[in-house]
């Protein structure tokens, strides 16, 4: 099959995608996202890969590919017991329900504040699910993918412009504090990540400022201590995440088969 | 050995904040943020070159000297930025020109190198202002008037931008790049007169995306379909997640539309009904979970471009067996697709071929 992608390293880690999952690999662009990618990953019922690229994000379109291949490969480590992060409704609701009731929250009316607290609550627990895969796959990238290193720089650097808006503003005045603090906590492991990739320290300035360099170290830690590129590595440092953060009663795993 | 300092000063208000990996609300929320951040921005970029900076931020601007250990500041800055615009890397490149050029505006090479850099990144304004200012300074630099041309051309000045890569042409009638803009600016009035622009340019710059996209769209305006389309490929094969290979690809699609009609005089296409009819009748059996398997399959497939003028069965499918020929597998999809996304656009018009098909299977069926 011709090339996807230009950077014959993403090359390499889409054929390996095949390879292990034994599922094609579609890649193309979409509009319309705010995510750097769409990623489907192949079910009996649609039996392809697809990666699909934000046109906004085609300068650095194939480290994004890379990183969505690399991620591929853990999650389906054991094509057996891909894992699948669920949420606890009820839980999630208890949650939000008392998030509604803090004080940033309280100035909206109760439903806005309700819904406010609900989408909050489970965009955290995205970001409990995502960003300890998105830390391992930058550190797969660095090794893997070396040639693709500026492209990886500007894809980093840009997703941590997105993170720290969580200390502009606009942004602190309405989320919880409970969920605030998570939020930053899990974003610092990742600029901790980066600074330690990239040597610089800018990523780390506004955690330190805030005292959130221990907890950046800590979350770390937790990934560092599981190096294995498996499903199994994933799972237990999200739950180890969400020991630390208080959030383990929000979610469960279930594990389906890639091939059934 | 020249080892004077090397000292600078830019506003605060000059300074790009989207260079940080920090966003420019908080930045702008806490000013000893911005200020360290900005410090370290800075003594990062010179600890790389080697000796010693000095950065101090004020609240209007940013103070920087740096000492180098050996050699001469301006070169050793330059050949630094030369290296990173070769990569692309403009990220950490454009500093270092911005410093060049506050500490040297008439020299050639840092407006130049800047001016084509701002071009890219769409300050347009500014890159016209540094280039003008370089072919007065050096008017028989021809790569000038063509960098010049393009920052013209991309702000809508295109008379402008074609007597510039006039000029270009000029002065090195093997310029390339003059050539490849050139046409593309003659192309929107005249293809025929682009033509041995672009065929000299596709030569000399066979990798280049750009040129063979110009090629091949300005050929297919032509009509000369059965040249354009290897060189579409090709340009869409050099980069394929590309702004350059999304043109390219859509002028292609386009373009196996309109040749697949064309095989048939713009009439129905036989083997195309009965390939719906094979689909309807293997749909039919196969049940509605099954059937959207197959047709979200090909779907998916079909996003990377299906041959559909290729006769060749070179297809396969995960969810059913066979080989099949890329029009076979579009006819089973839009098939598919009247079944579970009748009101979705199947990016292919076979109605015609449809409602043909349609009045044999029901025949079928009734008897």
């Amino acid at each position: 099959m011709a090339n996807r992608v230009k950077s014959e390293e993403a090359n390499q880690l889409i054929e390996a995608v095949e390879k292990t999952t034994g599922f094609k690999v579609i890649v193309d662009t979409v509009e319309g996202i705010s995510d750097d990618a769409q990623m489907i990953s192949a079910r009996p019922e649609m039996p392809i890969h697809s990666i699909r690229v934000s046109k906004t994000k085609l300068p650095y379109a194939d480290y994004i590919v890379a990183a969505q291949c690399a991620m591929l490969l853990r999650l389906w480590s054991n094509p057996k017991r891909i894992p699948v992060f669920s949420p606890n409704t009820d839980k999630v609701h208890f949650f939000a329900d008392r998030m509604a009731k803090s004080k940033p929250l309280k100035q909206f009316s109760a439903r806005t504040a309700i819904e406010t607290a609900l989408h909050l609550a489970q965009g955290l627990l995205h970001q409990l699910r995502s960003m300890p895969i998105e830390i391992q796959t930058v550190r797969d990238c660095r090794t893997q993918c070396p040639d693709l290193f500026d492209m990886q720089t500007d894809s980093v650097e840009a997703y941590l412009r997105l993170l720290s808006e969580n200390f502009a503003p606009k942004i602190r005045s309405i989320a919880p504090e409970q969920i605030w603090k998570n939020s930053v906590s899990m974003n610092s492991a990742y600029a901790l990540n980066w600074s330690g990739i990239s040597g610089s320290t800018l990523p780390m300035l506004p955690y330190q400022s805030t005292g959130f360099a221990d907890t950046a170290g800590t979350l770390l830690t937790e990934i560092n201590t599981r190096p294995d590129k498996t499903s199994e590595a994933y799972t237990q440092i999200v739950d180890a995440w969400a020991g630390r953060l208080g959030l383990n009663t929000l979610y469960k795993w279930e594990y389906r088969n890639g091939h059934q | 050995m020249n080892q004077q300092p090397f000292s600078f000063i830019l506003r605060i208000e000059d300074f790009d904040l989207s260079r940080l990996p920090i966003a420019a609300d908080a930045l702008r929320a806490n000013p000893d943020l911005m200020a360290q951040a900005i410090s370290e921005y800075y003594t990062a970029i010179f600890r790389k070159l080697g000796g010693t900076a000095t950065v101090a931020v004020t609240a209007d601007a940013v103070h920087v000297s740096w000492h180098p250990q050996t050699g001469n500041a301006r070169d050793l800055l330059f050949e630094r930025c030369l290296g990173l615009l070769k990569k692309g890397n403009y990220r950490e490149a454009e500093p270092l020109l911005q410093c060049l050029h506050a500490r040297f505006p008439d020299d050639q090479a840092v407006l130049f190198n800047y001016g084509m850099m701002l071009s890219d990144q769409g300050r347009l304004d500014q890159a016209c202002r540094l280039l003008e200012h370089l072919v007065e300074l050096a008017p028989g630099h021809s790569h000038g008037w063509t960098a010049l041309g393009v920052a013209y051309a991309r702000n809508r000045d295109k008379q402008r931008g074609l007597a510039a890569f006039q000029t270009a042409l000029q002065l090195d009638p093997a310029n390339a790049y003059a050539m490849r803009n050139a046409a593309a600016i003659l192309a929107e009035a005249s293809p025929a007169d682009a033509i041995p622009l672009y065929e000299k340019a596709a030569e000399l710059l066979p990798e280049d995306q750009r040129t063979l996209f110009g090629y091949g769209a300005c050929l297919l305006r032509l009509g000369r379909q059965e040249e354009a389309d290897p060189i579409l490929i090709k340009c869409i094969a050099i980069n394929p997640l590309s702004d350059v290979a999304e043109e390219a690809k859509t002028a292609r699609t386009k373009l196996a539309q309109e040749n697949m009609r064309g095989n048939v005089a713009g009439g129905i296409r036989p083997d195309v009904v009965m390939y719906l009819l094979g689909a309807m009748k293997r749909f039919r059996d196969l049940g509605r979970t099954k059937t959207g398997t197959i047709t979200f399959e090909i779907a998916m497939l079909g996003r990377n471009g299906l041959d559909i003028n290729n006769p060749s069965q070179k297809y396969t499918l995960k969810s059913l067996p066979g080989q099949f020929s890329g029009l076979h597998l579009v006819s089973i999809m839009y098939a598919g697709m009247k079944i579970h996304a009748p009101n979705q656009d199947a990016g292919i018009d076979l109605s015609r071929e449809y409602a043909e098909a349609k009045k044999l299977f029901d025949m079928e069926q009734s008897q």
